[in-house]
């Protein structure tokens, strides 16, 4: 099991979801995050003052899959989430070492 | 809980009868129908128990419905389907309600379903229809399934008459949702590894006839639609029948993933599903391209079927403005609503001829045939085929349709009802075949009209904005005819085991002589097809700037206006492949060899002048150029210590820039200019070094190592030591940071050069980081090396091809330096799967590599780090 974290644009997250729901996974959790990478921040000039803009608003959104489903799932938030501009965002793939489903208590792959 | 558990374990109990079953079970309907029954008895039962049935009464009362929707609601679900609920309720849902409802939806989470439910009032489903296109096509599939029966007639009153009210609207969402389709699915991804629900010519398709015959025409259920006159003759049986394998394909597949939804046909399950149809493999295919071309069938079937029912349904709602085309056509027709039909009553007592004519009045004046007429059509090329075959004027309509190929649609219609296999029988052998290159987006008939189809546009200028030269060939044939003629049968000798270049030569001249063709059409366009991937193979793996090479073309091609012909029959044979094999890098290639060659042709002469005489040309116009910045002794100094060699193979300006930065190199240890092509995401590195051992290697691992690819490299090594190189490369991958990339890159570079960069370690890493999907193919391209020591004069040229990886290319290189060879000229053509390396080498005596001169030792070694 591996969980595939990734940041993505805001305007993006409805054509992320549903690619990800059309290789019949499941579940995924969403987060409203902030933050910069490359494109760090920039300045605003409001009524003669400035105002730095340094973190700005991404989704990250977390999924756990199946090991042999990682790659088709990084292919399709590839896929979905790129403009081509700056700030397009990035993904993490993470192990992960168990599962637990709270309700059932059912474990791993029967958990996800 | 203890009863909703015994339930769900009876559930999962007859869900896995069903799937041992499937094997068995021939019809897709009827496996799918039995799971929904399964499901409606579990989702039924779970209600009952839950104290349905004692409050039935109440339940009329409060006017609750529960709904199955989507494939649910059809009876089509497969084994990962979403169970779609909806309940629609009048007025607050009791508690006891809730709490029943939510009950039920453990129970089915319980047994790993994928629940999809609403629950809503009438009026708040009807919104959220118009505003979710998603459950706006699920709701129109809505079949009753517990509690107030009048409420649901209710709700379907109300949702159906806002349907109606808002058509309009409705449509315009509809063909939007085809028109993203057919751009998110028609790639070559999808073609080798279909999507069974969504893709082209999945069932999404008859899904979609079936919404918009609700919408529009007010049925049912799809087969109604036969009760309208202009789909009488519509071709539903073959549909189902194709509907039914497809739906058997998809519960195979959702079986096969572990019940999750997977709808993507990929290429382990292709190997199999196919085992477990019982496909099994044969003298020229295996099951599994058995498999796939039965696959592909279906799906061009329903493609196909869903374009003419949506061409019917549009003329029915919108019917096209009279205006420019004529009510009365010549002879027997007429048209009706934008379709050529017949002005009698029926066909069948007419002579076959009638079909061909009318064909022939449909491709003219870009119509379609009206759906009596088709059915007719086929009746009569099937039954009365023959007849038609012996009528005087028969092959001279038939060759007129292919020889004006205005109207792609009609041609299509041809094929789909047997005409194209009646006067060209050799047809059968490519239909519905499918091609396993990860290159082709379509199967080999409909590549055929395809590359038919883009020699067309070509003709009418479709590509001016791009690449004008195209029309400006075709305008010089003298034989456009032929070229229509050989796109359409480049391809006839599919099919067959070995070279299908040379079987498709032998094959059609009996094709084209029962067309009655005859003359030089006989010579050329064999010739044209055996040859027909000679200039894709010499212009993506020959040095174009070696004479030799264009003069080997030349000699085989000998004129000009066969030279046009192959040229353009290639562009579109690329075009109509699919955008990897006609990447602008690839047909610049084209073009560049096509220059060349005619080049040599026009000349007159196929020898070449005098070698020394060219050189001293090129030295003097070099030289001239150099003199308004350098002095001559400067000058000649430099060019003595060049070879000859460099200044017949390397085009003028580029000779320029190396001279330019070899005398204003002072004490840096490279230089160079970069040149970024407008015409393809291309850039030429043109460089100037001190040469050191293993320059090309050292060079390709700086590239790979900042993810750009090498298309080519040419190496030349001068007399003091210096290096003047031309390496043509792909952008680095980030436009937005080039600048930047490139400095990394030449700070990389002098680094690799002394020998400070840990190029090995570096790439190795690189590799294994990669997440890769090439696993997934199933016949990975063999590991082949050939070796020419005719095509130069002066090289030994090692073609190498076989499974694409990262770093593949600076190991190839790394090899080939080890092995003591010294690469003048590189060409390299990678693709997802495939990779190709072409190398001129030599030995470090400079002579070419012989069998008794360690060939072989170079072949296997060069083999062996392949995968």
């Amino acid at each position: 099991m591996k969980k595939i974290e990734a940041i993505i644009k805001p305007f993006k997250l409805d054509e992320v979801k549903e690619a990800i729901l059309e290789l019949g996974i499941s579940g995924m959790t969403i987060t409203e995050v902030k933050g910069f990478g490359r494109q760090k921040g920039h300045k605003e000039i409001y009524r003669g003052a400035e105002y730095v803009v340094d973190f700005l608003p991404k989704i990250k959104i977390e999924v756990v899959v199946t090991t042999e489903m990682v790659s088709r799932v990084v292919e399709v938030i590839k896929e979905n989430a790129y403009t081509g501009q700056i700030g397009d965002g990035k993904i993490f793939i993470l192990p992960v070492e168990k599962a637990i489903r709270i309700r059932t208590g059912e474990e791993d792959e029967d958990a996800i | 809980m203890g009863e909703p558990l015994q339930l769900v374990q009876d559930f999962v109990k007859s869900r896995n009868t069903l799937f041992n079953s499937l094997v068995t079970q021939n019809s897709g309907f009827v496996a799918s129908r039995k799971y929904t029954d399964l499901m409606d008895w579990l989702i039924r039962s779970l209600f009952l128990k839950g104290g349905f049935k004692e409050k039935a009464k109440e339940i009329e009362e409060e006017r609750v419905a529960i709904i199955a929707l989507g494939s649910y609601g059809r009876r089509e679900m497969s084994f990962g389907s979403d169970v779609d609920l909806l309940v629609v309720h009048q007025e607050e849902l009791s508690p006891e309600m809730s709490d029943n409802l939510s009950r039920v939806l453990y129970a089915l989470w319980d047994a790993k379903l994928d629940v999809g439910h609403s629950i809503l009032t009438v009026q708040g489903s009807i919104r959220l229809a118009m505003n979710d296109f998603r459950f706006l096509t699920s709701a129109m599939d809505a079949r009753y399934l517990m509690g107030s029966k009048a409420f649901f007639r209710e709700f379907k009153a109300a949702f159906w008459a806002k349907i109606e009210s808002e058509k309009g609207a409705l449509l315009d969402k509809l063909l939007a949702y085809q028109e993203r389709r057919k751009e998110k699915y028609g790639n070559q991804e999808f073609f080798a590894e279909p999507d069974i629900k969504e893709g082209l010519g999945g069932l999404r398709d008859l899904h979609f006839m079936t919404w918009m015959a609700k919408v529009f025409f007010k049925v049912a259920k799809l087969k109604q639609i036969k009760e309208n006159s202009a789909f009488s003759h519509f071709g539903l049986d073959k549909l189902h029948h194709s509907q039914s394998f497809l739906l058997k394909v998809r519960l195979h597949l959702h079986l096969l993933a572990g019940g999750r939804r997977e709808d993507r046909l990929i290429l382990p399950y292709q190997e199999k599903i196919s085992r477990s149809l019982g496909y099994r493999d044969g003298v020229y295919n295996t099951g599994p391209e058995k498999f796939m071309r039965d696959l592909h069938l279906h799906l061009n079937r329903v493609r196909y079927g869903c374009e003419e029912f949506c061409m019917k349904t549009m003329d029915l709602i919108e019917p096209p403005s009279a205006g420019a085309i004529p009510d009365r056509l010549p002879g027997e027709f007429q048209v009706v609503k934008g379709n050529v039909v017949l002005r009698g009553e029926s066909l069948l007592e007419e002579s076959p001829l009638v079909v061909l004519k009318a064909f022939k009045e449909a491709n003219e004046r870009d119509l379609f045939l009206g759906s009596g007429l088709i059915w007719e059509a086929t009746k009569k090329v099937a039954m009365h085929g023959p007849e038609l075959l012996k009528e005087p004027d028969a092959k001279k309509i038939f060759l007129d349709i292919i020889l004006n190929p205005r109207n792609p649609k009609v041609l299509r219609l041809a094929l789909e009802i047997g005409l194209v296999n009646l006067f060209i029988p050799e047809f059968k052998k490519i239909r519905n075949l499918a091609q396993f290159s990860h290159y082709h987006v379509e199967t080999v008939d409909l590549h055929s009209l395809k590359t038919l189809e883009v020699a067309y546009d070509i003709s009418q200028g479709s590509y001016d904005d791009r690449w004008p030269l195209f029309k400006q060939v075709f305008g010089d044939l003298e034989h456009p005819e032929w070229l229509f003629l050989v796109c359409l049968l480049h391809d006839i000798g599919k099919g067959y085991r070995g070279d299908h270049s040379k079987r498709g030569a032998g094959l059609v001249r009996q094709v084209l002589r029962r067309l009655g063709i005859e003359g030089d059409a006989l010579k050329v366009i064999p010739f044209l097809i055996k040859y027909h991937l000679l200039l894709v193979n010499v212009s993506q793996r020959r040095d174009l700037n070696d004479e030799k090479t264009s003069i080997q073309v030349a000699q085989t091609i000998r004129d000009t206006e066969a030279l046009r012909l192959l040229f353009l029959l290639t562009v579109a044979d690329s075009i109509a492949t699919g955008p990897m094999a006609s990447s602008d890098w690839k047909i610049m290639l084209l073009i560049e060899l096509f220059f060349k060659v005619r080049h040599i042709l026009t000349r007159g002469t196929l020898a070449s002048p005098d070698a020394t005489k060219m050189v001293e040309e090129n030295r003097r116009v070099l030289s001239t150029h150099l003199k308004e910045r350098f002095g001559e002794r400067e000058i000649t100094g430099l060019m003595d210590q060049v070879s000859p060699r460099y200044f017949l193979n390397t085009p003028l300006e580029d000779m320029k820039r190396h001279f330019n930065l070899a005398l204003t190199m002072g004490e840096r240890k490279l230089s160079w200019v970069l040149e970024k092509l407008k015409d393809a995401p291309v850039t030429r590195v043109i460089l100037c070094t001190h040469d050191k051992p293993g320059l090309f290697w050292k060079m390709v691992g700086v590239f790979t190592l900042n993810n750009i690819k090498v298309l080519s490299g040419n190496i030349f090594t001068l007399k003091n030591g210096l290096a003047f190189d031309t390496y043509e490369v792909t952008n680095p991958l980030d436009p937005l940071r080039e600048q930047e990339m490139w400095e990394r890159i030449y700070n990389d570079a002098l680094n690799a050069m002394e020998d400070r960069l840990p190029l090995d370690e570096l790439i190795g890493k690189k590799t294994r980081m990669i997440l890769s999907r090439r696993d997934r193919y199933m016949y990975p391209p063999p590991k082949r090396i050939k070796i020419d020591n005719r095509a130069s004069d002066f090289f030994t040229i090692l073609e190498v091809s076989g499974k694409s990886r990262t770093g593949l290319l600076y190991d190839l290189a790394k090899k080939i330096f080890s092995l003591g060879l010294d690469i003048r000229f590189a060409k390299i053509n990678t693709d997802t799967e495939k990779t190709t390396g072409v190398f001129y080498v030599r030995d470090g005596n400079g002579q070419k590599i012989y069998e008794d001169s360690g060939l072989e030792q170079v072949r296997e070694e060069i083999l062996s780090i392949m995968e």
